[in-house]
C-alpha cells in the first residue's frame, strides 16, 4: 500500500511534467466555478463530476484507491481516464470563445478580435500540450525494420521450409516476429520490456538471460567479455538456436573467434553478420 | 463525404507500392467497414429503442454501436474457439457466420422500420461561422489522417498485438503459442488475457482481406480508431449542445486541436490517437469512454452498458469491471448526491421560511 501511495504521489508530478493539460483542465474548471451561474447550472452534472474526479486523481490517497481499482498493471496516468479531460477543456474553450465573440458584436474590428482570441486559445493549447516535442518511445525505426526484413529474407533463401530459431541483437528481434510469424526467437521483447511479462506465466531460464547479456554487451561495445565465444555458442546450440546474427560493429577478434568455433564464415546481410548454427 | 475524401487521400499514401490491387483492397476495407458498422449499429439501436426515444441517435451513434456489436461478435467467436479448443480458422468461420446472420437480421429489421416510420425533418440553415469551423475541423482531421498513415510512428512498449495476430495467422491457434518467441507456452497465459478478443478480431480481418499484420494493425486500425474517436466526441457535442450546431462545430475543432497537440505522454488522449490507436486501452479511452459519457448525459443507459461490456472484451481489467463502469457509477452517484443536496436545501429553506412566518405571527 505504501508503494502504491508513493506511486500515486510521484505520478502526479510525472503526469504534469511534460504537458500541462492537467493545468488547463484546472483553469477550465475554475472558469466554470467562478463564471456565470447559468452556464455552471447548464453543465452542472459534468462539471461537478469532473471536479470531484480531478480532486480524487490529485489527492494521493484517493489516487492510490483508483490505482488499486485499475490494478497495478497500469501506471498512475491511466486513472485519469475517469476524468473527461478533453471533453471539459473543449467545452470550456467553446463557451469561452462563444461568450467572447458574442460580446464583440458586429463592429469594424470584431473579425480581428475574433482572430486574435482564436490565436490566443490555439497558442494556449499548443503550449500546454507539450508543443509537439518528440516523444520518447515513439519510433518509426524504418532502418531496423528493413534490416530485419533483409535478414529474414536471407534466412528463407538459405532454407525455405526449415525451422528457424533466431538469436540476434535487440533491434532485429524487436521486429522479427512482427514481420514474420513463422520465425522463432531464442527470447522475445519481454526480455527487455518488462511490461510484456504480465501477459504470460512463462519466464526465461538462466541460460537465455546469460546469452541476452552477452549479446547486449556485443551490441554496445563490440566485445564479448562475459563468457568466451565457444561457451556462448555451445549454450546457444543447447537451446536450439539455428541462426545467429551479430552486429556490424563487432571487434575483428570476436568475429574470428566465432567463425573459428563454428567452422564457417559469416554471411554479410546489410550491416549485420548472419551465421548458421545447425 | 468527408470520410470518402479521407479514404481517397489515404489510398494515395497507402498505394506507395503502386499496386492497384492493394489500393482497391485498402478502399474496400474502409468502405465495407464503415457500411457494416453503420448497418449493425442502426439495427441494434432500432432493436434497443423501438419508439421515438432514439430520435437523437444519428449516424455517429450508429457507427459506434456497430463497432461495439462487432467487438461482441468477435468475443463470441473468440471464446467459442478458445473454450472448445478449436483452431483459428474455425474462429474465422464462426465470426463470419455470426456477422452474416446479424446483417440479415438487421436488414429485415431496417426494412420493417423503413415502411413503418417516415419522418421528414427540414435541415436547419447553417451560418457562415459554422461552415468555417466545420471546414477547419475537416481540414485538420484530413491532415491528421495523412500524418497517421504516413508517419509510421508506433508506440510498441508493453504491446504485442502484431506478434499475437501473426502467431494466430501462421499457426492457426489462439493463445497456445507465445507470440514473442513463437515457441509453445510452458505455463500458459492468465485467463483474463485469454478472453481478450481484439487480436483475434484483427487476425480475422487480416485473414479475410489478406493483409499483413503490420499493415492492418499499425496502418489501418488507427484510422478506424481516429474516425470512431471523432464520432464519439461528436456524440458528446450533441449531448452538450443539443440545439446549438455552431457550438458543436467549435467544440469539435477544439477537440481536434487538443488531440493533435496533446501527445506528450502515453496515457493521454492525443498520444493514444497518434501512436497507439490499435491498442484496447486506446479504443477505450478515445471511443468507449466519450461515448459512455455522452450516453449517460442523455440518460441512454443501454448503449452505455454496451460500452462496459465492450471494454471487458478488449482491455485487461483484472476484476472484470473497468473504467466505463466506474465512470457510469460515479456519474450517477454525483447526480444522485446533487439531487439529494438540492432537495435537502430546498426543504431547509421551506422550514426556515415557515419558522420565520410563525415568528412573525
Amino acid at each position: 500500500m505504501r508503494e502504491l501511495m508513493e506511486n500515486a504521489r510521484m505520478g502526479w508530478f510525472q503526469y504534469t511534467g511534460n504537458g500541462k493539460f492537467a493545468a488547463l483542465l484546472l483553469v477550465a474548471l475554475l472558469l466554470f466555478w467562478l463564471g456565470r451561474k447559468e452556464i455552471r447550472e447548464k453543465y452542472d452534472w459534468l462539471v461537478r463530476y469532473t471536479t470531484i474526479m480531478t480532486i480524487m486523481c490529485i489527492c494521493p490517497v484517493t489516487a492510490a484507491l483508483l490505482m488499486g481499482y485499475q490494478t497495478r498493471f497500469y501506471d498512475y496516468q491511466w486513472i485519469w481516464n475517469v476524468v473527461p479531460v478533453t471533453v471539459v477543456i473543449a467545452l470550456a474553450v467553446t463557451i469561452f470563445w462563444s461568450g467572447m465573440t458574442e460580446s464583440y458584436g458586429r463592429g469594424p474590428f470584431s473579425i480581428l478580435k475574433k482572430i486574435g482570441i482564436t490565436f490566443v486559445l490555439v497558442a494556449l493549447i499548443w503550449v500546454s500540450g507539450g508543443m509537439n516535442r518528440p516523444v520518447a518511445g515513439v519510433e518509426n525505426d524504418a532502418q531496423s525494420k528493413t534490416a530485419t526484413a533483409d535478414i529474414l529474407k536471407t534466412i528463407r533463401e538459405i532454407g525455405e521450409n526449415e525451422k528457424c530459431v533466431l538469436w540476434a541483437p535487440t533491434d532485429i528481434l524487436e521486429y522479427a516476429r512482427a514481420l514474420d510469424g513463422t520465425v522463432c526467437l531464442l527470447y522475445g521483447r519481454n526480455m527487455w520490456d518488462a511490461a510484456l511479462n504480465a501477459y504470460s506465466y512463462d519466464s526465461y531460464g538462466e541460460k537465455e538471460e546469460a546469452l541476452y547479456e552477452w549479446m547486449s554487451q556485443v551490441e554496445k561495445t563490440g566485445m564479448a567479455e562475459i563468457m568466451t565465444e565457444k561457451e556462448c555458442l555451445d549454450m546457444a546450440g543447447e537451446l536450439g538456436v539455428t541462426h545467429m546474427v551479430l552486429p556490424g560493429g563487432l571487434q575483428p577478434q570476436v568475429l574470428e573467434a566465432v567463425e573459428e568455433s563454428l567452422g564457417t564464415t559469416a554471411e554479410n546481410v546489410g550491416a549485420y553478420y548472419l551465421f548458421l548454427l545447425q | 463525404m468527408a470520410v470518402l475524401i479521407c479514404i481517397f487521400f489515404l489510398n494515395m499514401i497507402k498505394s506507395k507500392k503502386e499496386n492497384a490491387k492493394v489500393m482497391r483492397g485498402v478502399q474496400m476495407i474502409y468502405v465495407i467497414g464503415i457500411i457494416v458498422l453503420y448497418l449493425l449499429g442502426k439495427g441494434t439501436l432500432k432493436a434497443l429503442y423501438r419508439k421515438d426515444s432514439a430520435k437523437d441517435m444519428g449516424v455517429a451513434e450508429a457507427m459506434l454501436t456497430g463497432g461495439i456489436v462487432v467487438i461482441g461478435l468477435a468475443e463470441a467467436a473468440h471464446m467459442g474457439a478458445v473454450v472448445m479448443g478449436r483452431s483459428f480458422s474455425d474462429c474465422v468461420f464462426l465470426f463470419l457466420a455470426g456477422l452474416l446472420i446479424l446483417l440479415v437480421g438487421v436488414a429485415v429489421l431496417l426494412l420493417i422500420n423503413f415502411f413503418k416510420h417516415k419522418t421528414g425533418k427540414m435541415p436547419k440553415p447553417i451560418s457562415k461561422e459554422e461552415k468555417l469551423f466545420a471546414a477547419v475541423w475537416l481540414a485538420m482531421v484530413l491532415i491528421q489522417l495523412l500524418l497517421l498513415a504516413g508517419s509510421g510512428k508506433v508506440y510498441l512498449t508493453g504491446d504485442m498485438t502484431v506478434e499475437t495476430v501473426n502467431t494466430m495467422l501462421t499457426t492457426d491457434t489462439i493463445y497456445q503459442i507465445n507470440p514473442l518467441t513463437g515457441q509453445p507456452y510452458v505455463q500458459g497465459v492468465p485467463m483474463r488475457i485469454k478472453i481478450l478478443c481484439l487480436p483475434t478480431l484483427y487476425a480475422v480481418l487480416c485473414d479475410v482481406f489478406k493483409y499483413s499484420a503490420t499493415e492492418l494493425v499499425w496502418g489501418m486500425i488507427p484510422v478506424f480508431t481516429l474516425l470512431g474517436c471523432y464520432a464519439a466526441f461528436y456524440c458528446v457535442a450533441k449531448s452538450l449542445f443539443p440545439e446549438e450546431s455552431k457550438k458543436r462545430s467549435i467544440f469539435m475543432t477544439a477537440v481536434v486541436l487538443l488531440l493533435w497537440m496533446g501527445d506528450y505522454l502515453y496515457g493521454v488522449d492525443g498520444f493514444a490517437l497518434q501512436y497507439a490507436g490499435f491498442r484496447g486501452v486506446s479504443v477505450r479511452m478515445l471511443i468507449l469512454l466519450p461515448f459512455t459519457i455522452s450516453m449517460v448525459l442523455r440518460g441512454k443507459w443501454k448503449p452505455a452498458f454496451l460500452c462496459v461490456l465492450a471494454e471487458g472484451c478488449i482491455v485487461w481489467t483484472t476484476y472484470g469491471m473497468g473504467m466505463c463502469l466506474l465512470t457510469i457509477a460515479l456519474m450517477v452517484l454525483v447526480k444522485a448526491v446533487g439531487l439529494w443536496w438540492k432537495k435537502a436545501s430546498q426543504s431547509a429553506e421551506v422550514a426556515v421560511s415557515k419558522d420565520a412566518g410563525e415568528d412573525n405571527r
